[in-house]
C-alpha cells in the first residue's frame, strides 16, 4: 500500500511542474489563435483592429512571431508552396521595409510610384499586344520571358501581415516586379538562378527573405551547381546589384517600348554571365 | 578726481605702490586712468560679471570699469515689439538662473518662458527620449529670455549701481599694450583717444577677441561648416516644452515662447540655410512642420526641391502638395514622429536669420593680469 503511495507521489511531484508549463504554454497559444478571430478588438486598443488594406490581417507581435515561426516550419517542409515563404517574407520584412520606403521617397520617381501605387495587371489584350511589340522591346522580353517559362503575372500571395497600408504596397510591388528582375538580368526560373536573383534582391532592398531564401536555398543545389554558384553567381549578383540603380525606383510600366539593351545601360545593369 | 586713493590702495600698501608713484613723480609717465578691473565687451557675458563684480561685498572697493562700443541708454530703453518676440534668444538655466537671481527683477518677466521639459528625437530610426526634472517639486529646466530683454535688464542694474562702475560706451579698443616701466598692468588704448591701465583685465569681446589677440594666448578654431537658422513662428496652440529632432542635416530645435510663440534653431549645411532663408514665409512653416514630423528622407527630398533663391527647381513637382500627401499617408500609418511639438501655423514677417556655427577654444582662460570670459574663450 506504502509503496503505491510512494510511486504515486513521486509521478505527481515529478510531473506537476512540466504540466503547468505545458498547460500555460496550452492556453497562450489557444488565446493567441482566438486572437485571429478579433485581435486586440478591446475598446481603447492603440492599434487599429480593422484591416488597413485588402486582406490584411491586423495582429499584435506575439501572433506575428507564432507565423513567423509557423510558416518557417511549413517552408521547410513543403518548398513548394510559395504561400508559406511569402507569409515567411512579409513579416520578416516589417523592420526593413521602412527603409525601402526611405530609399523610394528619396528619388522622384520612387515617389511617383508610392504616389500613384501602379499593380502589374494585364488585360488578355494587352498582355498580347506585349507579344506583338518588336522583339528587342523590354515589352516583349518579358512576354517572352512569361511563355517560355509558363508562368502568369497573376500568381501573386497577397500581404497580410504588414500593420502600415504603404509598406504592405511596397512589399507587393516587391513581388509584382521580381519577374521584370528575370526579365532584364536573363535569369530563369532554375533554383541557381532563382537563388541568384535573391542575392541581388537582398543586397539592392536589405529584406531579409532574400539573404534567408538565399542562404537555405543554396543547400538544394548539387554539388557542381553550388560550386558554380558560391564562386561565380552570387559574387556577380552582388556586385552587379551594388552598381546599379536601384531597381524599386524604376517605373517599369512605362519602359515596355524601350530596347532591353537601353533599358539595362540606363539601369547600369549586365546580364548573368554564361559559363558556357 | 576719479581716484579713491584709500579704496584702491586697500591691501596693497606693502607692495611696491605704482599708483601712488604716478602721483608722486606726477607729469613724468602718461597718465592713464587706473581701475582694478576692466571688463572689454558688454555681451551678456561682460554685462553679466560687471554686475556680480559690482554686487559682490568683497570688491566693493574696486574701481571697476566696463568698456563698450553700444549704445547703453538704448539698450536700456528697449521698446519691445508688441506681439512678438525678438529672434536672437539665450536659454537660461536653472543654474544660471540662480546666479542671476538680483537681475532677474530688471527682466520683462512676461515676455521669459520657463520650461519643464525637453523632447528629443531622431528621425532616422525614431529614438526618443523625454527629458524631465525627476522630482515634481524641482523648478524649470531653463528659461527662454530675449537677448535684449536680458541686456536691458544688464544694464538697468548696472545703472542703479552707478558709482561701482564706469560705463565707458560708445568706445572700441584701438590696441591693448604693456609700457616697459615699474607698472605691468595693460594699457587700454580707446576709439576716443584715452587710455585706461587695469590691474585685471577680463576679455569679453567675443569670438574676435582683442584681449585674446594682445595675450598671445593661443586658440584653436573649428568651422562647422555649418549655419544656424532662427526664426521666431506661431504656434496652432500653447506650449511650454521644448523640442529637438536630429535630422541627417543637422538637428532642429523649438523653444517656448510665452503666448503660443516659439523660437526655432536650425542647424544646416550653408547651401541649404540660403535656400530655407529665401523660401516663402508660408510654404517655410510648413517646412518646418515637416522637419518635426516627417521621416528624414522626405525632408531631405522637399529640401532638395528648392532652388538658392527660394523658388521651386521643378516647376512641375509643388513642394506644398508633396508636404500634403506624405503628410496624410504619415497620420494614416501613424509613422509621424510621436515627440513633434504643436503645429506652427505661421512666421513673425522677416524674423528668420542666420549665423556661422563655429567653435572655437582658447589654449589658456588665464594670462598675466587678464581672464577671458564667454565666447571670447569659448564657442
Amino acid at each position: 500500500m506504502s509503496l503505491i503511495k510512494s510511486a504515486l507521489s513521486t509521478v505527481l511531484r515529478s510531473a506537476t511542474s512540466p504540466i503547468a508549463i505545458g498547460g500555460m504554454a496550452a492556453v497562450g497559444v489557444v488565446k493567441a489563435v482566438q486572437g485571429f478571430k478579433s485581435p486586440n478588438a478591446k475598446l481603447g486598443s492603440t492599434r487599429n483592429p480593422y484591416p488597413l488594406y485588402d486582406g490584411h490581417k491586423p495582429t499584435s507581435t506575439p501572433q506575428k512571431l507564432m507565423v513567423a515561426a509557423g510558416s518557417a516550419l511549413l517552408s521547410v517542409s513543403d518548398p513548394t508552396n510559395p504561400d508559406h515563404i511569402a507569409v515567411l517574407g512579409d513579416i520578416t520584412s516589417i523592420p526593413y521595409l521602412s527603409r525601402v520606403r526611405d530609399m523610394m521617397l528619396r528619388d522622384p520617381t520612387g515617389r511617383q510610384i508610392l504616389k500613384e501605387r501602379p499593380r502589374i495587371h494585364f488585360t488578355p489584350e494587352e498582355w498580347e499586344g506585349l507579344g506583338k511589340m518588336p522583339s528587342n522591346t523590354f515589352g516583349y522580353a518579358y512576354y517572352n520571358y512569361m511563355e517560355s517559362q509558363n508562368i502568369s503575372w497573376e500568381t501573386r500571395t497577397k500581404v497580410q501581415y504588414i500593420d502600415d497600408e504603404e509598406l504592405a504596397y511596397i512589399m507587393t510591388r516587391h513581388r509584382e516586379i521580381h519577374d521584370f528582375y528575370h526579365t532584364i538580368l536573363g535569369l530563369s526560373i532554375s533554383v541557381s538562378d532563382e537563388l541568384t536573383l535573391k542575392w541581388f534582391e537582398y543586397t539592392q532592398t536589405g529584406l531579409p527573405v532574400g539573404l534567408l531564401a538565399g542562404t537555405f536555398g543554396s543547400l538544394l543545389l548539387q554539388p557542381k551547381q553550388k560550386l558554380a554558384f558560391y564562386s561565380v553567381y552570387m559574387p556577380w549578383a552582388i556586385k552587379c546589384a551594388k552598381n546599379a540603380k536601384p531597381l524599386f525606383n524604376v517605373y517599369w510600366e512605362k519602359q515596355w517600348d524601350k530596347p532591353i539593351e537601353v533599358l539595362r545601360s540606363l539601369l547600369n545593369l549586365a546580364v548573368k554571365p554564361d559559363l558556357k | 578726481m576719479y581716484i579713491n586713493k584709500t579704496s584702491i590702495l586697500k591691501g596693497y600698501h606693502f607692495l611696491p605702490n605704482p599708483l601712488y608713484r604716478t602721483f608722486s613723480t606726477g607729469g613724468i609717465r602718461k597718465k592713464h586712468k587706473l581701475y582694478d578691473i576692466a571688463i572689454i565687451g558688454g555681451g551678456p557675458t561682460g554685462n553679466a560679471m560687471a554686475c556680480a563684480l559690482t554686487s559682490s561685498p568683497e570688491l566693493s572697493n574696486k574701481k571697476i570699469a566696463l568698456i563698450d562700443p553700444g549704445k547703453y541708454d538704448h539698450v536700456a530703453a528697449w521698446e519691445p515689439p508688441l506681439n512678438a518676440y525678438s529672434n536672437r534668444t539665450l536659454q537660461i538655466t536653472s543654474s544660471s538662473h540662480k546666479f542671476l537671481q538680483g537681475l532677474w527683477n530688471y527682466v520683462m518677466q512676461e515676455r521669459t518662458q520657463p520650461y519643464y521639459r525637453a523632447f528629443i528625437s531622431d528621425s532616422v530610426e525614431g529614438g526618443r527620449v523625454i527629458l524631465e526634472p525627476n522630482t515634481k517639486t524641482a523648478g524649470p529646466v531653463a528659461y527662454l529670455v530675449e537677448t535684449k530683454n536680458l541686456q536691458r535688464a544688464f544694464v538697468r542694474m548696472l545703472n542703479d549701481q552707478k558709482d561701482k562702475i564706469d560705463i565707458i560706451d560708445r568706445t572700441k579698443v584701438t590696441s591693448i599694450s604693456t609700457e616697459p616701466g615699474d607698472l605691468d598692468w595693460p594699457i587700454v588704448h580707446l576709439s576716443n583717444s584715452s587710455t585706461i591701465q587695469a590691474r585685471l583685465l577680463i576679455g569679453a569681446d567675443g569670438y574676435y577677441s582683442s584681449v585674446r589677440k594682445y595675450s598671445s594666448i593661443y586658440s584653436q578654431t573649428y568651422d562647422y561648416q555649418q549655419h544656424g537658422l532662427v526664426a521666431n513662428l506661431i504656434l496652432e496652440r500653447t506650449n511650454q516644452d521644448a523640442y529637438e529632432r536630429f535630422l541627417p542635416s543637422g538637428p532642429i530645435a523649438l523653444l517656448p515662447f510665452p503666448n503660443a510663440q516659439a523660437n526655432i534653431v536650425w542647424s544646416l549645411t550653408r547651401d541649404i540655410v540660403q535656400k530655407l532663408k529665401n523660401l516663402p514665409e508660408d510654404l517655410f512653416v510648413k517646412m518646418v512642420n515637416a522637419a518635426f514630423a516627417l521621416p528624414s528622407s522626405d525632408v531631405e527630398y522637399l529640401v532638395d526641391l528648392i532652388d538658392q533663391d527660394g523658388s521651386c527647381i521643378d516647376s512641375q513637382v509643388d513642394v506644398e502638395k508633396e508636404i500634403n500627401w506624405r503628410w496624410k499617408i504619415a497620420t494614416k500609418n501613424s509613422t509621424l514622429c510621436e515627440n513633434q511639438p504643436p503645429r506652427i501655423s505661421s512666421i513673425t514677417p522677416k524674423s528668420r536669420t542666420t549665423f556661422p556655427l563655429r567653435m572655437l577654444n582658447a589654449d589658456r582662460y588665464i594670462g598675466e593680469r587678464l581672464a577671458l570670459i564667454g565666447v571670447s574663450y569659448f564657442v
